[in-house]
């Protein structure tokens, strides 16, 4: 008889103890990962600001390709217009401004409490190496200026060329040093290998990384004394943190 | 940086202050020896709080902090690493240091967002001068990077499409000095000296447009047919009819060697009409009359260009020459102090234009209308 009561008392606790198990909260570091990794809730269809910036980084290839086969001047601009502004556009989330944001919740990964000595070493250097894509993004732009103010057609095509060139750089790496491999250091670094890069920071995780729920993703919050907590009460973000 | 709030306007607040804070650490880079050599009155008041209770966290904490708001990050990150070697395990001092060490590499990160802007500024710069010949992006490319090879070539190649081989010239010339074994330098120099030497035979031997624009292509700065083609320049354009432009040319070459009598007789022949009435003119007219040995005439050329402009170099000098050989002159006609009709005084021994009726040009075909 006791040991039935003790066989249903069991039964009756289980669930709640492997709810337990499997809703044990993330770490704050793999959080701030899974911002960038996973899904944010501020980006177009609440993706990760690294998704984001890959997305951009193909649509950019897209439209500088037909803006080069364009032999009228009106399209070329139109397409080099919107290739500039996927790449560059902050409210829209271009690829410049997504790959930093991603660069900066990795950091901020770093900086939580629980992060790993493998985060934390790993964050500066990541970082390090998306300014190469950033200073792509900076030529796009400028040079998606010129075409603008392009009157001539061959000058636009040239030019839309040269950003067909940089955003493919973007997206896949480049030969820069011409050694015959592409994105073989930083400096060569497109989308692609910078999420190898965070594939293998997330591969060194111990313990194991595993994706975010959504609910941890979309309130983690910032208090004013620092610390990161998650919104249980539903309170959202405030001036200092971001939910 | 840190703190983020995810609404669209406060992303944009957050990249203002990203910017400042860029600004703000650039600045700390910069003043990086300020940390060390002029430290805030906070940070010499924590380090001497410090310095009397080393052990003491919460003023370990006030240094980091006061080095931190002073933008000394590497300082701060040294002065919690002592602490940490004297509280090990410590949880607080160990967050504290993480953070600060991100803000070190927050600064290289900023400084690296910076300089891609640079060099985002010169690709392009370099591109447009490499691909469309636009001179503007490479002067623009060179400003930055004054002393870079591959834009001094690039600009040189947009020279020689420009079909300036003087001016791509010396701009390869500059690249060789930079990297004597550059081989893409050194064959570009070749070739625009071999299109400057084929742009001076041009200009040598026509009078039509091509012939004045190989004359202006060829010419060079410093180089020492620079007198010859400035001379060229003036007498096609006295062939041609246009006064202006040939007496520049005429004084161009005549400030580069003085005493050339064809020169000077271009110059005398030109501002016979009196049509000039500049100091630089006057002063021309009378170097030239002096080269001419026409002393009187001189003389009052150059009263006229002293009365202008005193200051001219070399004036008085040729005033006083011009006096000696105006007294040594047999009295002929006297000139008057306007000096424009002191073109009815000849020289007897110089080859001056002999009619009247050739006002501008002492070349031109007798069949011209000059």
């Amino acid at each position: 008889m006791k040991s039935d009561l003790v066989r249903a008392a069991s039964l009756a606790i289980a669930p709640f103890l492997l709810a337990g198990c499997v809703s044990r909260p993330p770490s704050i570091a793999h959080v701030h990962l899974g911002h960038a990794l996973t899904g944010v809730h501020v980006t177009p269809g609440k993706q990760g600001y690294l998704l984001v910036a890959e997305k951009q980084a193909e649509d950019i290839v897209t439209l500088a390709k037909q803006a080069k086969t364009s032999p009228d001047l009106a399209q070329i601009k139109t397409a080099v217009a919107a290739a500039e502004k996927a790449t560059n556009s902050e409210d829209e989330f271009g690829l410049k401004h997504s790959l930093i944001m991603a660069s900066n919740h990795i950091s901020f990964a770093a900086t939580s409490p629980d992060a790993s000595p493998n985060v934390q070493q790993s964050a500066p250097v990541f970082a390090r190496d998306t300014v190469r894509v950033v200073e792509r993004c900076e030529l796009i732009g400028l040079l998606g200026k010129d075409v603008a103010a392009s009157s001539s057609v061959d000058e636009a095509q040239l030019l839309a060329g040269e950003i067909e060139l940089l955003a493919r750089a973007n997206l896949d790496g480049e030969d820069a040093n011409k050694d015959g491999a592409v994105g073989t250091v930083p400096a060569e670094f497109g989308m692609k290998q910078l999420r190898a890069e965070l594939d293998g920071i997330i591969a060194r995780e111990s313990p194991p990384y595993r994706t975010v729920d959504q609910w941890y993703l979309f309130n983690l919050v910032r208090l004013p004394n620092g610390r990161w907590v998650f919104d249980k009460l539903g309170r959202g973000g405030n001036i200092d943190g971001y939910k | 940086m840190r703190a983020l709030n995810h609404s669209k306007p406060a992303a944009a607040a957050v990249l203002m202050l990203m910017a400042l804070t860029l600004s703000a650490m650039a600045q700390a880079h910069d003043d990086g020896a300020a940390c060390s050599n002029n430290p805030t009155p906070a940070i010499v008041a924590a380090r001497a709080s410090l310095g009397q209770t080393p052990a003491s966290l919460d003023t370990r904490f006030q240094l980091a902090d006061a080095l931190i708001e002073a933008n000394c990050y590497e300082a701060a990150v040294h002065a919690l690493e002592e602490g940490q070697a004297l509280h090990p395990g410590n949880a607080s001092l160990a967050a504290k240091l993480r953070t600060t060490r991100s803000l070190v590499s927050e600064q290289g990160y900023f400084a690296g967002l910076e300089q891609a802007e640079v060099a985002a500024r010169v690709s392009r710069n370099l591109l447009r001068c490499s691909r469309l010949g636009d001179l503007t992006a490479c002067d623009e490319a060179l400003k930055l990077k004054p002393d870079d090879v591959e834009i001094l070539i690039a600009k040189g190649d947009a020279q020689l499409k420009a079909n300036k081989p003087a001016d791509a010239e010396q701009t390869y010339k500059r690249a060789k000095q930079l990297a004597p074994d550059n081989a893409k330098a050194n064959a570009q120099l070749a070739v625009a000296h071999g299109q400057r030497l084929a742009a001076l035979s041009s200009c040598q031997t026509g009078s039509d447009d091509a012939a004045l624009a190989a004359c202006q292509s060829a010419l060079q700065r410093g180089a020492d047919d620079e007198f010859t083609v400035h001379t060229r320049v003036a007498q096609i354009y006295q062939q041609r009819n246009q006064p202006g432009p040939a007496l520049t040319s005429y004084i161009a070459a005549n400030s580069l060697k003085r005493g050339d009598r064809n020169v000077a007789l271009g110059i005398v022949a030109l501002t016979d009409s009196g049509a000039h009435r500049d100091a630089v003119t006057w002063a021309a007219r009378g170097a030239a009359l002096l080269t001419l040995n026409r002393g009187s005439e001189a003389l009052a050329a150059l009263r006229q260009a002293q009365t202008l402009a005193p200051g001219m170099p070399e004036l008085r000098a040729q005033l006083a020459q011009a006096e000696t050989l105006a007294k040594r002159e047999k009295p002929r006609v006297a000139a008057p102090a306007g000096g424009a009709s002191a073109t009815l005084v000849a020289d007897a021994g110089s080859a001056a234009p002999a009619a009247p009726a050739r006002r501008y040009s002492n070349l031109a075909e007798p069949s011209r209308s000059n």
